[in-house]
């Protein structure tokens, strides 16, 4: 068991940094998720004035509808390797409509990130540090950073297990750890209401943190590429934190085979003891 | 005449309530004395909290040891490099 080692937990680290969006709204660096993106790129826009683009919202990075074209997937290795992460993200065309079509992209949460600094004055990580981590004793391992030096949003961000577990007590609370209020409660119901999905019909996404059901029990998730998930069962007041190897497995068979441990072991398990009380 | 009868029957009746009311509260007060030996004899029963709470701590210790096997072993578990289990303010270990 590793569960004092750090470990990459990937696309898992979006959902922090939903919760760090939170705090800065709270804290007032930033107005709420209305808010748009224009004033943040002040020199981008300046150079390349565009209204729907302007436009774009805090909460559409949030809920992956720019309506940018993704430069996840295939285009997730050109991005990272372009000299500058925020114009390469902000050139790309409008391939959606803003709020409208949901389309997952690291670059929205990219973008979040830059905002996040720009707003508050710090660096990103020194913003966690100081209204996340520190309070919650959480100790970040490597975090990517940009060609420009802003921490990576969304990805590549190192974390202990014991601490993912910490990050899934803190949502389960109401946004509360240790007797400390770390982010607001509206915040939390927010940030986990349904609001987007995959696919047409399919609703379960919030600002970066899905929703599924398992064993009958609403499950509040946090997920990385190749299996780094922070599982949140409120109901049975259960978390669990899964981290796997990297490049050990990303292929659908290998979720398939976690979801059906979540399902039709652990979460069983769990709320068997639960529901005995 | 008319009116000694009157009282005696009125005396006889009185008595009559009295041996009546003192029969009656007997019972009365043997009542409380018999539902509490019924509690006594259901004791074992009223006792059960502790033998469901026995049963709670088997199913509890079962359901946690096996999770906490599995989260033991749980770098056998293919690509998986660890799994937590937390419940009700504890990990499960």
């Amino acid at each position: 068991m590793n569960a004092r080692l750090t470990h990459n937990i990937k696309s898992a680290s979006k959902s922090v940094l939903s919760i760090l969006v939170g705090i800065a709204i709270d804290e007032g660096y930033l107005e709420g998720v209305d808010q748009t993106i224009d004033e943040f790129f002040p020199d981008y826009f300046e150079s390349n004035p565009d209204s729907l683009k302007e436009a774009i919202t805090i909460g559409d990075l949030l809920t992956m509808r720019s309506g940018l074209a993704s430069t996840s997937r295939r285009s997730y290795g050109r991005w990272v390797i372009s000299d500058n992460w925020i114009d390469y993200k902000l050139n790309q065309p409008m391939t959606g409509r803003s709020g409208i079509d949901r389309d997952y992209s690291t670059g929205n949460t990219h973008l979040l990130s830059v905002i996040l600094t720009r707003a508050s004055g710090m660096s990103t990580r020194t913003f966690a540090n100081r209204y996340l981590f520190e309070p919650m004793d959480i100790r970040v391992g490597g975090w990517d950073r940009d060609p420009q030096g802003y921490y990576m949003g969304g990805n590549n961000m190192a974390l202990q297990p014991r601490d993912m577990i910490k990050i899934g007590e803190m949502m389960m609370n109401m946004g509360v750890y240790n007797s400390e209020q770390i982010v607001s409660p509206d915040w939390i119901v927010e940030s986990v209401k349904p609001v987007t999905g995959r696919r047409p019909g399919v609703t379960n996404y919030g600002y970066l943190w899905f929703r599924r059901e398992s064993a009958g029990f609403e499950m509040v998730y946090a997920f990385g590429n190749g299996g780094q998930y922070i599982l949140i069962i409120p109901k049975i007041e259960a978390i669990i934190a899964v981290t796997t190897r990297i490049g050990a497995s990303n292929t659908r068979s290998y979720r398939r085979e976690l979801f059906s441990l979540f399902d039709n072991t652990i979460v069983p398990g769990l709320s068997a003891f639960y529901v005995s009380k | 005449m008319s009116g000694k009868p009157t009282i005696t029957g009125w005396a006889l009746f009185l008595v009559l309530l009295l041996i009546v009311a003192l029969a009656a509260s007997a019972f009365l007060i043997d009542t409380p004395i018999e539902m509490s030996e019924a509690s006594k004899r259901v004791e074992p029963v009223t006792e059960s909290p502790d033998t469901r709470s026995e049963v709670r701590n088997t199913s509890r210790e079962f359901t946690r040891d096996s999770l906490a096997t599995l989260a033991g072993s749980a770098d056998n578990l293919g690509p998986i490099s660890s799994l937590l289990i937390y419940q009700e303010g504890e990990l499960i270990e």
